[in-house]
């Protein structure tokens, strides 16, 4: 919705102009940021913990190391995830492999500092197919132009509250939209959306992933793709809803996955 | 229904309260005053008894007045702003009804100045906190693209600031955009702007009066926390058939008005629609060429009189926003009204008026193409049956009373599908209310010096089934769910809002004026965006909202010098609000049902001093107007449950305006606004999460927009409104008015091309990978030019 109330402002900033401007910020504390990505497939799984960083130093953001990362599971299995050599603050478990319909706990242990969370699956998840229409020219595009308009279908669990993201890459780059959406308006029915925001281009390679979350992810992502703000037409920006505890900033999610490939002729 | 017993009982006491002292023998002047070109009736007119000094009745918004006086002989004076003064003499041995016709003043034929007021009636009359607008002053000042927009006029007031700009939104003392009930025709408009706010829907030509009260309301309004917006559309031509229009930069418009039938009917059509898509349509590109982009805005409005006592308005408004792009998708939004009223004179001192109101704002969206197609509307409907008295008991006291229901219904979102797509979205549901209200106030002279109004309304806020009504606990999450049948009571609400001002006049030229009032809002404006869009959605009072509350009081000094030449007042204000809204972080605003989930309820408290100076006649008119104020909320779940600055919090506000008649046919224009930037979140640090750089925020409203500053000029060319005619016998030189009367209006917007800050957005540099702030600013110097012309 925000996009298309966007592409109506473009007619009228037509006698707009932008330019980079010095504004003075105070600087917060920096703060630890977890995110825990852990998936149904094998080799996938990681926790990943960093430093934050003030608004206009462009030096990196520092690793955190030498931290004891421990997954469990509500079944009592349990996985440590071991710092990656080559990447400093990156922790991996090659073995773990997520379950449906399962709770997760990750704990974090550097220092002092504890940081713990948790994340439960659903059932899995799988896309009906991807299709596409085909559009000749477009806003903003020449009349020639042709575009595959792409739409991905899957069939929502009308037993649970299911909440998902979908994410296109196109040719190897992953788009920076968030596609998410929750099955209260649909559930248990199918459900098809395009991938709006995408270009797609005869010859270009689409493969498209399903995450199937739970509600702390699907705020989190939520929130955080309104987390640029500053443009008139979005909400006040605020930092996205976290899951982790212990005064750590982040997310720690479990994923039912499935993933799918297109080409265009 | 203890609350109306209560008013019957006010209502009674005030009455007997009155009889008890009036032993002589009285007798009741009543009647209209009109204008005697055009058949209109004149609002706020003032007649004077010349042997009574300091008695005396001003016209209502119906033209229609009243005066009660003991048995006796008078010379009656009657003047209105711009008419011709007269008098008459009357021998009130019974009751005696007078209509009188105003000639509109010599050479002001072009100029109908609406508000009509004695010269020092900003300081004589009770009303503090309360702007109006002449048309006249709208028509002069500069606006962008020279689209005359009452709205934008009101900003340059004090007390009311911009919402943006461009933007034809407005916030009032402190409130947000949504706590001010806007009326056309009293009926309410739920998203008075086009074009995503950059213009309003009022279209200037088809307007008669415009009113805003920025607190201390009269007892017949309530239902919004910060001010009262009354638009009245004019009536039509009594005597002839007239037209006016104008041909502009980015719209034109036409108007006609004639009578029905001759001084007992007359109607009015006026139409307005921009043009920017024509220009689509030479394009080549077939896309281009289907795309749509433009706003319209019809007012219409027909009044007859049954008889001596009654009269009939039907009065409507219809305007809609289309935007369309090629066949693949298209949205569109507006308002519609209608008003039914029926004026009835009771006797020479009861005048009463019902009116039936429908209102509806809805918007739509729709995706794909051919079979393909997805479908996203919501909307806001209401009725509202009313009924209004205004009872002129006698010269120190006129009581207004009445009550009215409203039906309300939500449609938050409807979803429809073409049959090319197989499956099924669900619509959110359907939300139904009542609301109604009863008041009684009175207008209480004492003396020379003192006037007080005092009065009472009393609100219901029923939220009634059919549906499903969600239970939210503090984190949001539903704990319980219901079902409610037709009509069925789910929560009620009753507010009871005292109303109290008053003025005490230290001599001729200075008074001081103090008032308080207390305000319910039922409905609630859902919108989490900075700027006003199309798709903010109305909520209704419920088991989970419960109504936002106001209590404002003020106190004002008005002083008028150089024999009513110069207007000085200043206002303090002081408003303490609960319940006010605001959302969990990244709240999901539309098609959400269960939306009330999202909200968080704080208190919110603004205060300020607005002083104003104004120079209404000569050559040079115009003002100077500047607002210091602090408006603040506080929100357990936001900024550590501290105190943080409201969005519209703005330190400095200063507007100065001024209009200059060189000669009869030149008069130029100009406006400098200044403006402390608005309250925004900045940034305070920033980190890497799911393989991008997002930005981390420590305070809500931390920081500061740019200060805003801007100068517009406009420029007026009017035509010849004589025509030089020699007397053959007298050789005399005669000036005949022309029927055909014409303007060219040129303005410039932003005239020394400041980049004032729409936005600032933090941006990672695609090459350096640095954060950047970046400034987006929208109109540097715009030059319009329209032509204007009537007959």
């Amino acid at each position: 919705m925000k996009n298309l109330i966007y592409i109506a402002t473009i007619v009228i900033l037509s006698a707009s102009c932008q330019k980079v401007i010095d504004v003075p910020v105070n600087d917060a504390e920096i703060q630890t940021v977890v995110e825990g990505t852990l998936f149904d497939e094998p080799n996938k799984s990681s926790v990943k913990i960093s430093k934050s960083g003030t608004v206009y130093d462009d030096t990196g953001f520092p690793a955190v190391t030498g931290a004891v990362v421990v997954v469990s599971d509500d079944q009592g299995n349990s996985w440590t995830f071991v710092e990656d050599v080559a990447v400093p603050g990156m922790y991996r478990d090659s073995s773990f492999v997520a379950q449906p319909n399962t709770t997760y706990y990750l704990n974090i242990t550097n220092g002092d500092d504890v940081y713990t969370s948790e994340s439960a699956t659903q059932s899995d998840i799988a896309f009906d197919s991807l299709d596409y229409e085909i559009t000749v020219g477009g806003f903003g595009q020449q009349s020639a132009d042709t575009n595959f308009f792409t739409f991905f279908n899957f069939t929502d669990n009308g037993a649970e509250t299911n909440y998902y993201r979908a994410i296109p890459v196109i040719n190897g780059k992953r788009s920076n939209t968030y596609y998410l959406s929750d099955d209260e308006l649909y559930n248990g029915g199918t459900y098809r959306q395009p991938f709006f925001a995408e270009e797609m281009k005869s010859g270009d390679t689409l493969q498209a992933y399903l995450y199937s979350m739970d509600k702390a992810n699907y705020t989190f992502f939520y929130t955080l793709s309104n987390n640029q703000g500053g443009s008139p037409f979005s909400p006040t920006p605020g930092n996205p809803v976290s899951n982790i505890e212990g005064g750590a900033i982040g997310y720690f999610g479990v994923y039912m996955t499935d993933n799918d490939t297109l080409i265009f002729p | 229904m203890n609350l109306l017993k209560y008013f019957l009982f006010v209502a009674v006491f005030f009455s007997t309260a009155n009889f008890s002292f009036s032993q002589e023998e009285k007798f009741t002047l009543s009647g209209s005053l009109k204008d005697a070109a055009s058949g209109e009736d004149l609002i706020g007119a003032r007649l004077v008894v010349v042997e009574l000094p300091g008695t005396g009745a001003i016209t209502n918004e119906y033209g229609f007045y009243s005066l009660t006086l003991p048995k006796g002989t008078y010379t009656i004076q009657y003047k209105s702003l711009g008419y011709e003064q007269g008098e008459f003499v009357v021998e009130l041995t019974q009751d005696v009804q007078k209509n009188i016709e105003l000639q509109p003043e010599g050479r002001q034929l072009t100029k109908v100045d609406v508000t009509a007021e004695k010269a020092n009636d900003n300081v004589t009359s009770v009303e503090m906190g309360v702007d109006k607008l002449s048309m006249s002053d709208i028509e002069n000042i500069p606006v962008l693209f020279g689209e005359r927009d009452p709205l934008k006029t009101l900003q340059l007031l004090p007390g009311v600031k911009s919402a943006g700009e461009g933007n034809a939104g407005f916030y009032v003392r402190g409130g947000g955009a949504d706590q001010n009930l806007v009326l056309l025709d009293g009926a309410p408009v739920y998203n008075a702007s086009h074009l995503l706010g950059f213009f309003s829907v009022f279209n200037s030509d088809a307007l008669r009066d415009i009113k805003l009260y920025k607190g201390g309301a009269p007892a017949e309004f309530g239902g919004r926390l910060s001010s009262v917006l009354d638009i009245r559309m004019k009536e039509g031509n009594m005597k002839r058939f007239a037209m006016s229009g104008g041909i502009g930069l980015i719209s034109s418009k036409l108007t006609i008005e004639a009578p029905i039938v001759k001084d007992k009917g007359s109607f009015i059509i006026s139409g307005r629609r921009t043009y920017a898509d024509l220009f689509l349509a030479l394009s080549k590109d077939p896309n281009a060429k289907n795309s749509t982009l433009y706003f319209y805005d019809l007012n219409a409005k027909a009044n007859y009189k049954l008889g001596e006592k009654d009269r009939l308005f039907i009065s409507g408004y219809f305007g809609r926003d289309n935007f369309g792009f090629a066949d693949q998708f298209g949205f569109d939004w507006g308002n519609a009204t209608g008003t039914m009223r029926w004026n009835h004179i009771y006797n020479d001192k009861l005048f009463g008026n019902m009116s039936f109101v429908f209102s509806n704002y809805n918007y739509k969206i729709k995706f794909g193409s051919n079979d393909e197609t997805f479908e996203i509307g919501s909307q806001i409907q209401d009725f509202n049956l009313s009924k209004t008295f205004d009872w002129y008991i006698n010269e120190n006291h006129t009581l207004s009373f009445g009550g009215n229901v409203i039906h309300h219904t939500f449609k938050p979102g409807e979803i429809d599908t073409g049959p090319g797509i197989d499956f099924v979205l669900n619509d959110v549901e359907n939300g139904y209310s009542v609301e109604s209200a009863v008041y009684v106030s009175n207008k209480h002279k004492i003396g020379k010096r003192i006037t007080l109004v005092y009065g009472v309304r009393g609100s219901n806020f029923t939220q009634i089934g059919p549906g499903t009504i969600y239970t939210f606990d503090i984190d949001g999450n539903i704990t319980n769910t219901a079902t409610y049948d037709d009509w069925e009571k789910v929560k009620t609400y009753w507010g009871l809002s005292p109303r109290f001002s008053s003025n005490f006049r230290l001599d001729e030229n200075s008074s001081i004026k103090a008032s308080y009032a207390r305000s319910f809002q039922y409905l609630h404006l859902i919108s989490n965006s900075t700027a006003s869009s199309p798709t903010d959605i109305w909520l209704p009072s419920s088991l989970n909202i419960k109504p936002q509350i106001a209590d404002q009081v003020s106190i004002g000094y008005f002083r008028n010098f150089f024999n009513n030449q110069l207007e000085f007042s200043t206002e303090l204000y002081y408003k303490d609000m609960r319940n006010v809204i605001d959302y969990r972080d990244g709240a999901e605003v539309t098609l959400n049902p269960t939306i009330e989930g999202e909200l968080l309820f704080g208190v919110g408290r603004a205060y300020g001093a607005e002083i104003l100076f104004r120079k209404k006649r000569g050559k040079l008119t115009g003002w100077v107007s500047y607002t210091l104020s602090r408006t603040e909320k506080k929100f357990t779940e936001i900024n550590n449950n501290n105190w943080f600055p409201a969005r519209q919090d703005r330190t400095h506000d200063v507007s100065i305006v001024g209009m200059y008649n060189i000669n009869e046919q030149f008069t130029v224009s100009a406006t400098w606004v200044y403006y402390t930037g608005n309250a925004v979140t900045f940034p305070s640090g920033k980190y890497e999460i799911d393989g991008q750089v997002v930005n981390y925020y420590s305070e809500r409203n931390g920081y500061r927009m740019p200060d805003y500053h801007r100068l517009d000029l406009g420029m007026t060319f009017y035509h010849k409104k004589y025509r030089e005619v020699t007397d053959p016998e007298t050789g005399k030189v005669k000036q005949v008015p022309k029927k055909w009367l014409s303007s060219w209006n040129l303005s410039v917007y932003n005239l020394y091309a400041r980049e004032n800050a729409y936005s600032i957005t933090w941006e990672e540099n695609e090459q350096t990978g640095e954060t950047e702030a970046v400034q987006l600013a929208l109109f540097k110097i715009i030059p319009s030019i329209s032509y204007n012309f009537k007959f």
